[in-house]
């Protein structure tokens, strides 16, 4: 029973690739585009080169984004879009996280007086 | 309340934090990428160039003119944005040019069937639904506004020539106000 009730909650449908806030940034920022350039990527987060590095490979590994390397001239560039999957995942991880507040935000919308006790 | 924590550890707490955090970059990312400003200026200039050709030569028909030289001018203007902004690392979706489009044709429909103006609600609907999607609702508001505005004037006696002077001015003045905004 206890059991049942821990798996429904909304904390156990949050995703351990993308709960870390930075990752969840990167989706959130490749879903809004086709694709963004790590740099890009890199200041709209305020994360260090290393950091962004670190999340991306995370999130290549768990199917959640593509990663692409281009040049132009001799310059190398790397660009990011997220996955189908990267977007249902985000879906479905926006979706865990309202629930989470709503659930909390329920038992003291009750408390209050209805109309009806006003 | 003590909330349940499981294998991720998210309180509601921090559950809000992050979805606040969420709305932040999905708004900053879709105002780098979608610069409604530009199509601010574009749609303002459209009007503002329209009116002007009805007001100053006025049984002429020259409007076609006008439509020509934006047929002529959209493409590189839309090939330059996009390269503006892949040199800035972003290549946007084309879900946002397609939904205004879509917009400024139902509106123009619209406007035939209540006795609008069309250009005028076209061009105001197609760049406030670009504004909204791009996160700004300010913006989006005083566009719908501009639009109305626009309208009630050409239906209270202005001409409809001055009237899209006056709402390619304001688009064109929202469009610089936009690039500014915070």
């Amino acid at each position: 029973m206890e059991h049942a009730r821990a798996v429904s909650h909304p904390t156990s449908r949050l995703d351990p690739a993308i709960h870390q806030p930075a990752r969840l940034g990167i989706l959130s920022a490749a879903s809004e585009t086709k694709r963004i350039d790590f740099v890009s990527l890199r200041d709209l987060l305020d994360l260090t080169d290393g950091n962004l590095s670190r999340h991306l490979a995370t999130l290549e590994n768990a199917g959640y984004i593509k990663i692409e390397k281009t040049f132009e001239g001799r310059k190398p560039r790397t660009w990011i879009s997220a996955t189908r999957a990267g977007r249902k995942a985000l879906e479905k991880e926006i979706a865990a996280l309202r629930e989470i507040v709503d659930a909390a935000a329920a038992p003291a919308k009750r408390t209050l007086p209805g109309p009806q006790a006003a | 309340m003590q909330a349940r924590l499981h294998r991720t550890d998210v309180s509601p707490t921090q559950a809000a934090a992050r979805l606040h955090y969420l709305n932040d970059v999905q708004r900053r990312t879709r105002r780098a990428a979608y610069s409604p400003a530009y199509g601010l200026l574009v749609v303002g200039a459209i009007a503002l160039a329209h009116g002007a050709v009805i007001t100053l030569w006025p049984q002429a028909g020259l409007e076609w003119l006008v439509w020509i030289g934006a047929l002529l001018a959209v493409r590189p203007l839309i090939r330059w944005l996009r390269r503006r902004l892949e040199q800035q690392g972003l290549e946007v979706q084309k879900r946002v040019a397609f939904a205004s489009a879509a917009a400024a044709v139902g509106f123009t429909v619209l406007a035939v069937a209540t006795g609008a103006n069309p250009l005028v609600s076209a061009l105001a609907a197609a760049s406030a639904l670009m504004a909204f999607l791009a996160s700004m609702p300010v913006v989006s508001l005083a566009t719908v506004g501009v639009g109305v505005a626009g309208d009630l004037a050409i239906r209270q006696g202005l001409a409809a020539g001055t009237s899209q002077i006056l709402v390619g001015v304001a688009l064109i003045a929202l469009g610089l106000w936009s690039m500014r905004a915070p």
